[in-house]
């Protein structure tokens, strides 16, 4: 295999090297193969970039050797991660002064790993049931929110907390399940109030360590010889699942995760082939072997609940596939569950780049699952970008290989999340209008848009960060905001956040644009505008400009500047300031400068858009036209 | 995989596993195969620190499925030693568990 992999790489075909790396570290996740993954990262990095992301460990216990672990996983997550940790046992003074290491690392995310017999030993050993241990809870509970409300005085910075786990074997053995008060009840409350903490402050969430522990079996999970000699409390066996678990907080807040899952339809979504063994033949329904494949499909309707698109690519006949879909009494999911379906017998790469297009997503949105090693294989050679999940031979462990994929992950969920595939649905049926209503206007103007544009208002600001994190294509200047900064932005004097939101006679589409200006005296800048890739072509863009003016004029600015800054990605947005009468004042490799005087202009909303700026972002009322 | 555990990789030779370790100490060490040979030590070495050290235990505990003693993990100095010691476990193992 390394053979193969050297071979891949001297021919600078990165994307087999990468899928074959891939298998052979699934295969071996031990702190050997992860060295040599590294290497084999570096070579293929300047073709094959990831986002890079800083952590930083505050911890009590020894977590080097997990860190290559991470650093390789994350790298074939896409992730280009950069980790320090602090001393041992040295995290509160860390937090508390401001110039540590800590800070001037400038971490994107902030992972405190810190055991419960290091915090609360007497939740762990030697403690006796009884009003001492509550009290240790409560100490415990009030560092943590120490630590939290330090921390957030110094940075903005994602913070992750590893809950604590419980005790294995407690000091007073079956009689601690018998007391209120006992060192499992504790940790209990313990985590009960981390969970608490957590959801107050933006930006703070629970790696819920005592599950995952309990997950693989507390006896097997620890060696406590390495914890006595190097204060490693982890076996090896077990180490790499750490890394998985943290990677399923880091992809998802690295904005690194799938928006659309594509699945096969024979041996994954039933079992059997339907083209061989026929409606009647195929396995799929409540009962043993078919409850795998229904399986598999209850996990992709959680999915489809947390904002992940569903599409089907599969080899078969189209017409007879949609029957079975439609029809067959043992399936969950039915053909309009999925957002694009490509059932034909063109290769399925050519299929894929055809729904990323249709979804108006990127490759590096899509995930594909498939039981077909070549399949998988052949994916992974022609689009890199695509994270491809290959089913385990049994199909027994087919729902849990999706449902633990970092891939998936959120860590907050919008309305807009679980209604997106309703929204999707919606937009088939807009673009079958396109296809009926003969002129182009004659479509803007079937579509009924309304849009309503006004500042964030708190409970969007998650929205509109997530906005700026996900949206590539019109992106003029694809700057990224967390929360907390959008948070800090729109309580600025210099600053407006505009949340920008959009309907139509279909369907609502949510919050779908963003616009941060800036401004000092009578200029302004547009430091971000971007718009969901749902509402592109449709002249939104135009219109949210024209609303931006007016409130450029309210606040006596004279000119508008703005950055176009090109990425792989924003194609879109390219033309958006030269089609809108901006003068081009400065352009270099990096990206052009442009300029609009306010009241020099015609920049007018198009007719077919409705547009209001009620303060709290309702249709309706037309304050602008 | 071109891995074996422990015992298979015993029965194929002893020529195999030291192939094996070699290996993983070359990954662990981020050094090439071929600048390895059995006496090759902390000492001769730069890269072989206390870290690796561990690194490397942890490499071998995970991938050939065993178990190494605080005593026994200051033992490990050399690719030799560390191969004379997983000869010594399996032979141990064998005796354990019989006619496995």
């Amino acid at each position: 295999m390394r053979e193969a992999i050297n071979e891949a790489l001297d021919a600078g075909r990165y994307g087999e090297a990468r899928s074959t790396v891939e298998m052979l570290w699934k295969g071996q996740p031990t702190a050997a193969v992860a060295n040599y993954v590294l290497q084999c990262v570096s070579r293929w990095r300047p073709a094959l970039p990831g986002r890079p992301w800083r952590v930083y460990f505050l911890r009590s216990f020894t977590l080097e050797p997990m860190i290559p672990l991470l650093r390789a996983a994350g790298a074939l997550e896409g992730l280009d991660l950069t980790v320090g940790a602090g001393p041992l046992g040295t995290y509160m003074q860390e937090v508390l002064s401001g110039d540590s290491d800590l800070y001037r690392f400038h971490p994107d995310t902030v992972i405190v790993a810190i055991q419960t017999r290091d915090i609360a030993p007497s939740l762990w050993e030697n403690g006796v049931p009884g009003a001492a241990l509550t009290a240790v809870a409560d100490y415990v509970i009030d560092q943590y929110t120490t630590l939290i409300q330090t921390f957030r005085s110094h940075s903005r910075a994602d913070l992750i907390l590893h809950s604590l786990e419980e005790p294995v074997h407690p000091s007073f053995g079956v009689f601690d399940a018998q007391c209120q008060d006992g060192q499992a009840a504790a940790v209990q409350s313990i985590n009960r109030s981390l969970r608490r903490l957590a959801s107050r402050w933006p930006g703070v969430y629970v790696l819920d360590y005592d599950r995952l522990v309990a997950a693989h079996g507390r006896q097997n999970w620890h060696d406590e010889r390495k914890w006595l000699l190097v204060r490693l409390p982890i076996r090896a066996e077990y180490q790499h699942l750490m890394a998985h678990e943290w990677l399923r907080y880091l992809v998802p807040l690295a904005g690194c995760g799938a928006k659309v899952l594509v699945s096969d339809l024979d041996n994954t979504l039933w079992g059997g082939v339907l083209g061989e063994d026929g409606h009647e033949g195929i396995q799929v329904g409540l009962e043993h072997p078919g409850a795998h494949y229904r399986a598999l499909q209850q996990v992709l309707a959680d999915l489809s609940r947390r904002g992940i698109l569903l599409a089907l690519c599969s080899k078969n006949e189209e017409s007879e596939a949609l029957a079975t879909i439609n029809r067959h009494p043992g399936m969950l999911l039915r053909s309009t569950a999925f957002a694009a379906i490509r059932i034909n017998w063109t290769n399925k790469a050519q299929n894929l780049r055809e729904i990323a297009q249709e979804l108006n997503v990127g490759l590096d949105s899509l995930a594909f699952v498939d039981d077909s090693p070549i399949e998988c294989e052949r994916v992974r050679r022609e689009l890199p970008e695509v994270t491809v999940i290959e089913l385990p031979a049994e199909p027994a462990a087919y729902a849990a290989a999706v449902r633990r994929h970092p891939a998936f992950e959120r860590l907050a969920l919008s309305k807009e999340d679980s209604a997106r595939g309703e929204m999707y649905r919606a937009q088939r049926a807009r673009a079958l209008a396109q296809g009926q209503s003969g002129s182009i206007e004659g479509f803007y103007e079937s579509l009924r848009q309304e849009l309503a544009m006004s500042p964030v208002e708190p409970v969007h600001e998650q929205r509109v960060a997530q906005l700026t994190q996900k949206t590539n294509q019109f992106n003029l200047t694809g700057k990224r905001y967390s929360e907390l900064e959008i948070h800090d932005l729109a309580r600025r004097k210099d600053a407006c956040v505009f949340q920008v939101s959009v309907r139509d006679r279909f369907g609502d589409n949510g919050i779908v644009g963003v616009i941060v200006l800036l401004h000092s005296g009578d200029a302004g800048e547009i430091d971000t505008m971007l718009m969901s890739c749902r509402v592109i072509g449709r002249t939104v863009e135009t219109a949210m400009l024209a609303t931006l003016l007016q409130c450029s004029r309210e606040l006596g600015l004279h000119f508008l500047e703005g950055t176009f800054i090109p990425t792989a990605k924003n194609g879109p947005a390219k033309n958006f300031f030269a089609d809108h009468q901006f003068e081009l004042i400065e352009s270099s490799a990096t990206g052009s400068r442009w300029r609009l005087d306010v009241e020099r202009n015609s920049v007018v909303a198009p007719p077919w858009i409705r547009i209001s700026r009620c303060k709290d972002g309702i249709y309706g009322e037309s304050l602008a036209s | 995989m071109n891995l074996l555990p422990l015992d298979r990789a015993l029965q194929t030779g002893p020529g195999l596993l030291t192939t094996q370790v070699l290996r993983i100490a070359a990954d662990v060490f981020a050094v090439p195969m071929e600048g390895l040979t059995p006496s090759s030590s902390p000492d001769s070495i730069e890269s072989w620190d206390s870290l690796n050290h561990l690194n490397m235990v942890l490499a071998l505990e995970q991938e050939l499925s065993v178990q190494f003693s605080p005593e026994e993990m200051e033992e490990l100095l050399s690719i030799e030693l560390i191969v004379a010691l997983l000869e010594e476990k399996l032979r141990a193992n064998g005796n354990h568990s019989g006619g496995r």
